[in-house]
């Protein structure tokens, strides 16, 4: 949780507009047949705007103008309405991500045991402040809410997996394992 | 009725509402945001807190939010405890402490809603030490303007904008203490009722951009009530003005709702509020003109078009009293055209002023006669001209062929709020009060049956259940058929086609099923059989029912109906006075007087021609400079509405009064008066003539037509007249806090002039003389101590939502009553393609901005207008080779038209929209409907060509 | 006799129980009975289990169950939805529950579904717990291929759907009213009360929102009775309920215990005491919206109406404990900054006076704080006491702030007084593998 003491200029239309390749507008088959199949649990239509940026941003790490407006379309939901709900919902992101998203755990547990401090490695490590990306396009740090695994803090959620009981030591390992894979992927 | 205890007083009350109203219709000051008369509670902004005893014995209470809390019979509460006070102060003081302190520049100051209650609620001294949040405004279009900062997060904003109005672009983005109101990318409001925005939100956030071009505050505004101008439905405005200093010129600076229960509550749309600045455009006639006869060199005028030069007005009255003498002597005809959007008493003038047989309503042919059937239909006992919470409360709409949004947008709103009656009723039976708006809006389910059967339709598309969209000869059997189903006639239903039929028949039942049906119909198709149709659904409902069937009208300009009055039958058109005059070979000059009318928007060009051709002499009397006045010999200014008194007759028969906000500038006057001042300088004396040069006093033209036509007789009834005082004071049409009487002037000098004194209403152009609603319906100066926003509406009223106190303006004209008698049935459907005319059938269409005359010259509203453009659907742009957004022609009788081709999916096939009165097309309102053909210019033309053409 | 019937199928490895292992060990019973039953007795029986929602705010389930309408002219349509949204700071039990065991939760849906007469339900889940989500949704479609769930299950007429809804974040979620909002696809902004959702919930129906620890106590309640059930608890509460420990303890973790074990029990004996040199300086009872308590109240037994009488609340039962060398400070302005974000936005007090409430902790916390600040942050909490507010979250907020400044007054005194953070020294600057 950033400091509600800096002076905040609040820029909720600010987002980049551009898309990354991988980033394109239209929706894909997949991510249609997906919206499809989830839209099967709701009788009514609205829901599925929500689950659509959910399953869009499963794919593209993220909503861009682009994306967002072609969810719009295909559902026939005016994108106002998709916005209004994409700017509520903080795991909707409208900004770029890195790779790999770490969720770090600021809650009460995890500040008791110390998460200031992995926050601090990490930013220094990777020389990002929270909701910042790394300058390699990797890494993008997030502060997130209590986790539900107080009794292992400090933790983070690094994608979709846990990393409990954290020290500066396995912070280090993890970012460097983390390093070396999308080394050795762009090397092949 | 319950009673309940405030503070130790005992109260009976209205059990439906909630505690917070209660307490305002009382009056009881109780600050609040978030809750809103026409929206109800949300409980969001916890500034209407109130304490509530369990009994009389309990001492301490607990805090309840007043505006969620629905009263008891017996009920104890305080508003004053301290407890109740401190937390409302803390409110305030939590609002505060992101709020700018930017009231000098703002421009809500002085009339902002955050004002009075921070005020109320008694929070002065800052403690607060954070910075603020600071939020990035967007460009909302020419409108509004948008403040962020300002925001109090009361979401009264998008609850108006996107849950009453349906606006789909405005929302809330973000969430905590980030929450922005906004769209998800800049650009202009879409929804049409986008300007209620500037009087819904408490605070500076959106705020009238018009204003701001001439900006002075709401205390130093000189204001009457108005009547609105731009279309029939006749909206209550308070249009305020104020002299600018250094011109000295009174400008209209902006026009806001003025409350009336029965028909627009607290909501107008965009062009009423918009539009008012035509009265201050380049195009102001203020200066009498007459055409030059020196040679000019060099013109770019055409042929027959007259240069004009100003004259002295003395000179203009006496070749008018010259004109009125000669006629009388007999050797000179004068012909008078009147207007439908011109008043009552400026009709009536011209009427006494040529005599009755040489006086023309100046309306063509065909809108006659759909006025005039709309007025036998009128007349009908078993037909009920419906007002606003009439129709939001009906539980079935049928439309048939009228787009209100554009031709009646305050109509269209209520509709909206009709298709939620299904979702209140399910409201009602789980028992949740209709105020709960949030919890009332959370139920799902079927929307009410909102059928819309036509050409087009905008906006409502969201709540409609049913669309057909059909040409009017189609809408207009299909209608013949719902009235036939419903009567279990026979005849005609085998006219259509089988699918057709069994959705006539289909909504015949619904319709027979229906409580309180509404029927809404009018003149915007042109089509004299498809208001026969409406008409005649009503009547077999109303046999069927044995009650009156609401039936909506539209009759299309603000004084349509009223003219009609002047006239019995199908007469006084003007295509009548073209065959007279054809026919008229007689040796006698000819005069003709036009009244504020554009007759280009009423004749076809040959038709035009003749007139023109067969008179020697052409008077026109208006406040724009318009394509009848490059016509004219000579051209009187005439004052606009907001400068004037006068009496409109709307959609439903009401008659309604507007009064003089402020004298407008140059030689501008009445037209009754121009004319009144001829008939004084005329050498003839007659007893009509000494009659018109005796008025003096608006009320003396209006009692003079009481007279003289029966249905309007109620009204002289309308208003006090000018001599009329409260304890020996007129009312103040300027605020208590008027400033800068002296200084306004004070590089010329310091003496205060004296104010111009009103011959017409009991009012001052001034600041002394009453302030106060419950004394007087006449003041407009929505204030109130304590209130000095709109909120003060409240005080007004004899209950929160109720009538003006001081009764509402207006009466219904006492038209005699006349069964309606079945008309011939609609003729078959014509077939373009077997048509004799060539082509296909033009439909007209219509818009919100674009498609009404005075507003379409307002500055700002002017910039939004659509470019020329004609609407036809897939399969016609196909067999023409047309793409949406082609450069097209339009090849009509009366001659070509250019603009690009749009395609819509419910243009119905065979036909071509064409927008009414849009600029640029206005020549071809006359002959709409009517046959042409589409011609490719350029494909896809770009942008660059656009701005060319 | 079951003692421990929320978690007899977790062991030691981070598993899943399958269906198989499951249904051999008793899974799928307690449906079974249950479906053989008339819905309006389940309802009574949970009602006399005295089953409290273990979601926080302890009321008593069957009876929230019976306010859904019954009868012919009741709505077709009801819903049953598992509150799964645990993001209370703190709380870490429902977790636990999904991944090691989705049939229980399951089943438990299934015999609520049945008894108010739900076709559909809906898990609404963090969108954080992936592992938990993926193992419920494997567990449904395994449930479905016993014919568990699905149409026409034991061959009756009723069936039921249940469905996995991903949450996409913020803690107003779990509000059960905002939660319905959330399902909708909508920002999530509590609704007013009344309607309660048991009357007009989820697009208007019938519904109701129950906890996921609320609906694992379902299957074994309706097998084994009301008695056996009753007897589970050691005082007035009945049942089992998981209970936890974080913080600085030596053991910290989860327990299945008696409802009515008392705190020092839980921390000293599960959770194996303080680690070594540092002392208890007080616990929040059941996550981060709970009033601090005291040494004072160790020896309390954890039930609802006990606990709320020391004036804390049980909340859900998952105990973080404050240590002497933490500064107090420090972590009430943690909670309320995280409070201060996860406002919903929607009412005046919450939105717009905890960012307030944050900035002066914050002046607290780096010693540049007066005692004025003291006072306003008092009166800040007045603010957003029950009631004023639009929900409960505001007021779950002002708890631990209005607890601290009670219990913990000195601490703040001295940061006012020393213009630094007394505790900085020595605790969250500290490295984590030089801890004692
Ligand atoms: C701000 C707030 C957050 C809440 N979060 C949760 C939650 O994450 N999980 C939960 O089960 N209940 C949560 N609740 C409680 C629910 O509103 C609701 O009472 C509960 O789901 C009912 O289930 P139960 O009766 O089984 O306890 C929360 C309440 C509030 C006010
Ligand atoms: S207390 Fe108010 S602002 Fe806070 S979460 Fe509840 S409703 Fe939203
Ligand atoms: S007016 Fe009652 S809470 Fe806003």
């Amino acid at each position: 949780m950033s400091s509600l003491l800096e002076p905040e200029l609040i820029e909720v239309m600010e987002h980049s507009n551009s898309d990354s390749e991988d980033n394109q507008a239209a929706l894909s088959a997949q991510e249609k047949e997906e919206i499809d199949q989830e839209a099967t649990h709701y009788q009514q239509r609205f829901p599925v705007g929500l689950e659509a940026l959910r399953i869009v941003q499963k794919h593209r790490g993220w909503i861009s103008d682009e994306t967002i407006q072609a969810i719009s379309d295909y559902l026939d939901i005016p994108v106002a309405e998709l916005e209004s709900v994409a700017t509520y919902f903080q795991l909707i992101f409208r900004q770029p991500v890195g790779k790999e998203v770490i969720y770090l755990c600021k809650s009460s547990s995890c500040w008791i045991m110390g998460c200031d401090h992995l926050q601090k490695t990490i930013s220094d490590r990777l020389m990002i402040k929270p909701g910042e990306t790394s300058e390699d396009g990797i890494f993008t740090l997030l502060e997130t809410p209590c986790l539900g695994d107080c009794d292992k803090a400090p933790v983070l959620m690094l994608g979709e997996e846990m990393h409990r009981n954290l020290d500066e030591n396995s912070i280090n390992a993890l970012i460097d394992k983390k390093k070396k894979y999308y080394a050795d992927k762009s090397s092949d | 009725m319950p009673t309940i205890t405030i503070d130790g007083s005992k109260y009976q009350i209205d059990g439906d509402q909630n505690l917070l109203t209660a307490c305002l219709s009382l009056g009881l000051n109780v600050p609040y945001f978030c809750w809103h008369p026409a929206m109800g509670s949300v409980g969001a902004c916890r500034q209407c807190a109130v304490i509530e005893y369990k009994d009389s014995g309990d001492q301490h209470g607990r805090l309840i939010m007043s505006c969620m809390t629905p009263v008891k019979n017996g009920g104890i509460y305080s508003v004053n405890s301290e407890t109740a006070k401190d937390f409302r102060g803390s409110v305030i003081e939590d609002l505060m402490t992101n709020h700018p302190h930017d009231c000098p520049v703002c421009e809500e100051g002085g009339e902002c809603h955050l004002q009075d209650m921070t005020e109320m609620s008694g929070h002065t001294m800052r403690r607060y030490q954070g910075t603020k949040r600071t939020y990035r405004n967007q460009y909302l279009g020419p409108f509004i303007n948008h403040e962020m900062n300002r925001c109090i997060t009361c979401y009264r904003c998008i609850r108006f904008y996107h849950d009453y109005a349906g606006g789909e672009d405005l929302q809330a983005l973000g969430r905590n203490h980030q929450v922005f109101f906004g769209r998800n990318q800049e650009g202009m409001l879409e929804n049409g009722f986008s300007g209620n925005l500037v009087e819904v939100c408490p605070t500076g956030v959106f705020t009238d951009k018009t204003f701001s071009q001439h900006f002075v505050r709401k205390w130093d505004l000189q204001t009457a009530p108005s009547v609105c101008e731009h279309c029939a439905v006749g909206c209550n405005t308070a249009p305020g003005a104020r002299e600018s200093g250094s011109q000295q010129n009174p400008l209209l600076r902006r026009v806001v709702n003025f409350y009336h229960h029965d028909i627009n509550g607290y909501f107008l749309c965009d062009r009423g509020r918009f539009g008012y600045e035509y009265v201050n455009s380049k195009s102001r006639i203020d200066k009498v003109l007459s055409a030059r006869e020196d040679a000019v060199i060099s013109s770019t005028a055409d042929e027959d078009e007259r240069l004009h030069k100003d004259i002295p007005p003395k000179e203009a009255v006496l070749a008018l009293a010259d004109k009125l003498a000669q006629a009388q002597r007999g050797n000179h005809r004068l012909i008078g055209i009147g207007s439908p959007r011109a008043s009552l008493e400026n009709n009536f003038a011209l009427q006494q002023f040529v005599g009755c047989e040489n006086f023309f309503s100046g309306i063509n042919k065909r809108d006659t006669q759909l006025l005039q059937l709309i007025n036998t239909i009128q007349c009908d006992k078993r037909i009920h001209s419906p007002t606003t919470p009439e129709i939001e409360d009906a539980d079935l709409v049928l439309i048939l062929g009228e787009d209100i949004y554009n031709t009646a947008p305050r109509i269209s709103l209520a509709v909206r709020q009709a298709a939620r009656n299904r979702q209140k009723q399910q409201a009602e039976s789980l028992r949740i009060p209709l105020w709960q708006d949030a919890s009332v809006r959370q139920l799902e389910g079927e929307s009410s049956p909102i059928i819309f059967i036509g050409a087009e339709l905008n906006q409502l598309s969201d709540v409609t259940s049913k669309t057909l969209f059909v040409r009017p000869e189609k809408t207009a059997l299909i209608g013949e058929a719902i009235a036939n189903y419903v009567s279990s006639a026979e005849d005609n239903k085998n006219r259509l086609d089988p699918d057709s039929s069994q959705q006539a028949e289909h909504i015949a039942q619904l319709l027979a099923t229906a409580k309180n049906p509404v029927i809404i119909s009018g003149t915007g198709s042109k089509d004299i059989h498809l208001i026969h149709s409406a008409a005649e659904i009503a009547i077999s409902l109303s046999e069927k029912k044995e009650t009156a069937i609401s039936l909506y009208l539209c009759c299309g300009e603000a004084n349509s109906l009223g003219v009609t009055q002047f006239f019995s039958g199908e007469c006084g058109y003007l295509e009548k006075l073209i065959t007279e005059l054809r026919e008229d070979k007689g040796e006698n000059d000819k005069t003709l007087i036009i009244l504020e009318n554009n007759l280009f928007r009423r004749l076809s060009s040959e038709d035009l021609h003749v007139l023109f051709a067969s008179v020697e002499h052409i008077i026109l009397l208006d406040t724009l400079l318009n394509e009848t006045a490059k016509h004219a010999d000579l051209i009187f200014p005439v004052s606009a509405t907001a400068e004037s008194q006068g009496t409109f007759v709307n959609n439903t028969g009401l008659a309604q009064r507007f009064y003089t906000v402020y004298e407008g500038t140059g030689f501008i006057q009445e037209s009754w008066r121009w004319l009144s001042d001829a008939a004084v300088y005329c050498k003839e004396r007659t007893e009509t003539i000494e009659a018109i040069s005796n008025w003096s006093h608006c009320p003396d033209v209006t009692e003079a037509l009481a007279e003289s036509v029966p249905s309007l007789s109620v009204i002289k009834q309308l208003g006090p007249d000018e001599n009329f005082r409260i304890e020996g004071l007129k009312v103040a049409r300027q605020s208590a806090r008027y400033s800068g009487r002296t200084a306004i002037h004070a590089e010329e000098h310091v003496s205060e002039a004296p104010p111009p004194q009103d011959p017409d209403a009991p009012m001052s152009f001034s600041m002394e003389g009453i302030h106060n609603p419950n004394r007087t319906s006449l003041q407009a100066n929505i204030w109130s101590p304590g209130w000095n926003s709109n909120q003060s509406i409240f005080k007004f009223q004899q209950e929160v939502g109720g009538e003006r106190r001081g009764g509402a303006s207006g009466m219904t004209i006492q038209r005699k009553e006349t069964p309606l008698s079945r008309r011939p049935s609609a003729p078959n459907i014509t077939d373009p393609a077997k048509s004799a005319s060539p082509g296909l059938q033009t439909l007209p269409i219509y818009r919100m901005f674009g498609s009404e005359e005075l507003s379409n010259q307002s500055m700002t509203l002017s910039t939004v207008i659509d470019n020329p453009f004609f609407t036809l659907n897939e399969v016609d742009a196909k067999r023409a080779d047309l793409d949406h957004g082609d450069f097209v022609a339009l090849d009509a009788t009366c001659g070509i038209f250019h603009g690009r081709a749009f395609i819509s999916g419910t243009q119905p096939a065979g036909s071509i929209g064409v927008p009414f009165g849009l600029p640029g097309l206005e020549g071809l309102a006359a002959e709409l409907p009517g046959w042409a053909n589409l011609l490719q210019v350029e494909k896809n033309a770009t942008t660059e060509q656009e701005s060319q053409s | 006799m079951l003692t421990n019937p929320l978690t007899k199928n977790i062991g030691q490895d981070n598993v899943a129980a399958d269906i198989n292992r499951y249904m051999d060990n008793d899974g799928y019973r307690g449906w079974r009975k249950a479906h053989s039953m008339a819905p309006d007795d389940i309802i009574e029986l949970v009602k006399d289990g005295g089953l409290r929602g273990r979601g926080g705010a302890g009321f008593n389930t069957g009876l929230k169950w019976s306010f859904v309408p019954r009868g012919e002219d009741s709505p077709k349509q009801k819903y049953v939805i598992c509150n799964a949204d645990e993001m209370e700071p703190g709380a870490f039990k429902d977790r636990l529950l999904m991944e090691r065991d989705p049939h229980l939760l399951i089943e438990g849906m299934a015999i609520t579904a049945y008894a108010i007469g739900a076709s559909q339900a809906y898990i609404f889940i963090r969108g954080e717990y992936h592992l938990a989500a993926s193992r419920l949704e494997q567990a449904i479609v395994e449930a479905k291929q016993q014919k568990m769930l699905g149409t026409n299950i034991f061959d009756s007429s009723f069936s039921l759907d249940i469905y996995v809804h991903r949450s996409a974040g913020n803690y107003i979620c779990g509000e059960e009213t905002a939660l319905l909002n959330a399902l909708e696809g909508k920002r999530a902004i509590p609704r007013a009360k009344p309607p309660f959702p048991q009357v007009s919930g989820l697009w208007g129906k019938p519904t109701v929102v129950n906890n996921v620890e609320t609906l694992c106590n379902i299957p074994h309640l309706v097998n084994l009775g009301v008695e056996w059930y009753k007897n589970l608890g050691l005082g007035e509460d009945a049942g089992s309920k998981i209970f936890g420990v974080s913080g600085k303890v030596k053991n910290p973790g989860a327990w299945e215990l008696p409802m009515g074990t008392p705190i020092r029990e839980i921390i000293e004996k599960h959770a194996g005491g303080m680690k070594d040199g540092l002392q208890l300086k007080g616990l929040l009872p059941g996550g981060g919206s709970t009033d601090f308590l005291s040494t004072d109240h160790l020896d309390l037994p954890m039930d609802y109406d006990v606990i709320g009488k020391a004036g804390s609340r049980m909340g859900t039962g998952t105990i973080t404990v404050l240590d002497d060398k933490t500064c107090p400070v420090g972590l009430v302005l943690n909670l309320t900054q995280f409070f201060a974000r996860e406002s919903c936005g929607w009412c005046t007090p919450c939105r717009d006076g905890l960012p307030w409430a944050v900035k002066i902790l914050e002046r607290i916390e780096s010693g540049n704080g007066s005692t004025e600040d003291l006072e306003l942050l008092k009166e800040q909490c007045e603010r957003i006491a029950p009631g004023h507010t639009f929900c409960a979250l505001a007021p779950g907020a002002a708890e631990p702030i209005q607890s601290a400044l009670v219990l913990f007054e000195q601490d703040f005194i001295n940061h006012v007084t020393m213009g630094a953070c007394p505790y900085h020294s020595i605790s969250t600057t500290t490295p984590l593998t030089k801890h004692p």
